[in-house]
């Protein structure tokens, strides 16, 4: 039985792509691709990778083509450059992300992309993190509002899978 | 260097301590109990090393010990993996049934605390163990297999320039080799922080935890660098199992073949005039391919890495922070033995007379409340990853040979 994954036509014959950690996040409209790697809560705060130019998946959410719950994503803003998220704030609705695992690219298309203060963000953290909903949306988020000495928000974008991609493999 | 390690051997004799301690009849007087044991390894063929288990009980009136609660590094001789660090194994039995007990390792510079406050050492700098290193000598290509598929225009038109398969083949084999030596055999290495667990058990249950600072699984590659395997995390659940992908390990393989046949490719085929280049894009997919096929078990998982390992029994207690094994799939890769660690074992329990309830440790993580993130801490004010000063130095050195080559012409008109 099969609870997650797509199935897409490829030819003749249906090609089912199974959920999986994510490997690559890929943003083509603003030009970034970024290595992702596992990352945990530590308490209830997200931390993503020491590196910041790697993307780092909660691991407490869903793989990337799971049918239920939702993939939350997170990477730096660098002030002063660099960051893997750095140009998140110029994504609109409607643009493509796609999520790449070891089987496949999932597609996905930007529903949704807020601003949201710290405050605002606990307050929706079930919305937007919770696992008990999404069908498998991807949640990408970072920081926004330098301040001078900080980030005052997130920017929290949300995208719903609208393809899958098997890998293709080599002839031998 | 093959280095493996195995503790399989340790472990069962430290358990075998903690299981005779466990045993022990209540109606023996044990009041309370708790060992302690920091770590253990075995190195194929060459027997189990560990530190020793201190072992307390108390009768009611009197503690009683055995083995050290002071361990070395020195006390684990006759292997390569670790050399130095800062060990701890503590553990106290009370007269009112209660003990505790706390083990681990940590880099040199840590202060060590005594049993019953959590954890037993704190600070220090990191260290690194040498788990085992990687062996790419049984890579080869299968000459035989490169022109399974290849187009017999594309064979004939080979022949024709004077070319036989085997030209072909051989530079390939030869760019294998070549690439694979200057890879050397890559090392795996833990770099680990204060690595450590503990334990405490009253009367009626018993629980424990383990934490992990600053560590991780690293490969060392001659040609590339380090490429970090897993990040381990600070704080993690009961029996967390961490999947070490060598993605990063193999891609690094391919690319480098990738421009060595590339460039074996373009010289073999040299003399054929066209340059065959459909012949070249199929035989070098189909050496990838091969190459990739051969690595494959890199890619699912080398370690088996248990972190926070709990043991439970009604009223007792066995915590492992670290555990880690080779995994058999790789184990062509990294010798003929498989290798096993634990580092910071803890035992507490069971510390009363009567029958105990169960009281399996409650894990952390597992059917958590819908734990969600609160905040998100994805900001940085700036990033060095060191290329400002790379990029400082070309630029000063490029105008360093600009300036000398002024100087040369100034000479030279000079001298005209």
């Amino acid at each position: 039985m099969v609870l997650g994954g797509l199935v897409w036509p490829g030819g003749s014959a249906a090609v089912e792509v199974p959920p999986g950690a994510p490997k690559r996040l890929e943003l083509p409209g603003l030009n970034t691709k970024a290595k992702v790697v596992p990352i945990r809560l530590d308490g209830e705060v997200l931390d993503p990778p020491r590196n910041p130019r790697e993307i780092g998946w909660w691991v407490g959410s869903a793989k990337p083509g799971s049918a239920q719950g939702q993939t939350v994503v997170t990477g730096h803003t660098v002030h002063t450059g660099g960051g893997s998220l750095n140009k998140l704030d110029h994504i609109e609705e409607g643009q493509e992300v796609d999520i790449v695992t070891k089987d496949g690219t999932f597609q996905h298309q930007v529903d949704s992309v807020e601003v949201l203060s710290r405050k605002e963000l606990a307050e929706q953290a079930q919305r937007i993190f919770g696992q008990d909903h999404g069908d498998g949306r991807l949640v990408i988020i970072t920081c926004t509002d330098w301040n001078g000495s900080s980030y005052d928000s997130n920017i929290v974008v949300l995208a719903h899978r609208f393809n899958a991609l098997p890998r293709v493999q080599k002839k031998s | 260097m093959r280095t493996t390690l195995i503790a399989r051997g340790a472990a069962v004799a430290a358990a075998a301590a903690m299981v005779a301690l466990s045993a022990a009849p209540a109606s023996a007087a044990t009041v309370s109990q708790a060992s302690a044991t920091a770590l253990s390894l075995e190195l194929a063929g060459t027997g189990a090393r560990d530190t020793g288990t201190y072992a307390v009980t108390n009768n009611g009136s009197t503690e009683s010990a055995e083995g050290t609660n002071e361990p070395l590094i020195t006390a684990l001789g006759g292997q390569d993996a670790i050399h130095a660090g800062t060990l701890a194994q503590d553990a106290v039995a009370n007269k009112d049934a209660t003990s505790a007990a706390c083990a681990g390792l940590a880099g040199d510079g840590a202060t060590l605390v005594a049993a019953g406050s959590g954890n037993c050492l704190s600070g220090g700098d990191n260290i690194s163990l040498d788990a085992a290193s990687l062996d790419f000598s049984d890579v080869e290509l299968v000459s035989s297999g490169l022109f399974q598929g290849v187009d017999q225009q594309l064979i004939t038109a080979l022949e024709e320039a004077g070319l036989s398969q085997t030209a072909v083949t051989d530079p390939l084999s030869a760019a294998l080799k070549d690439v694979l030596a200057a890879m050397g055999d890559p090392g795996l290495h833990l770099d680990l922080g204060a690595v450590q667990s503990s334990c405490t058990a009253d009367k009626d249950s018993a629980s424990g935890d383990s934490s992990l600072a600053n560590s991780r699984a690293y490969v060392t590659i001659p040609t590339v660098g380090d490429v970090t395997l897993v990040d381990l995390p600070v704080d993690p659940g009961v029996d967390q199992k961490v999947v070490t992908d060598l993605t990063g390990v193999t891609d690094a393989i391919l690319d480098a073949l990738r421009t060595q046949f590339t460039n074996a490719l373009n010289g073999a085929l040299a003399p054929a005039n066209d340059g065959l280049d459909q012949l070249q894009t199929q035989v070098l997919d189909t050496a990838l391919g091969q190459i990739e096929s051969q690595l494959a078990p890199l890619e699912e998982n080398v370690l088996d890495i248990t972190l926070n390992s709990q043991d439970t029994a009604p009223g007792e207690i066995t915590v492992t922070a670290l555990d880690v094994k080779v995994l058999p799939a790789a184990q062509e890769f990294v010798g003929g033995s498989l290798a096993h660690l634990t580092i910071g074992t803890s035992h507490c329990g069971p510390n009363s007379p009567v029958t105990k309830t169960v009281a399996k440790n409650p894990p952390k993580a597992a059917n958590p409340p819908a734990s969600v993130p609160t905040v998100v801490t994805a900001g940085m004010e700036s990033y060095d990853d060191g290329s400002a000063g790379r990029i400082a130095l070309v630029t000063l050195l490029l105008l360093a040979a600009a300036g000398a080559g002024v100087a040369t012409y100034v000479r030279m008109l000079r001298r005209g």
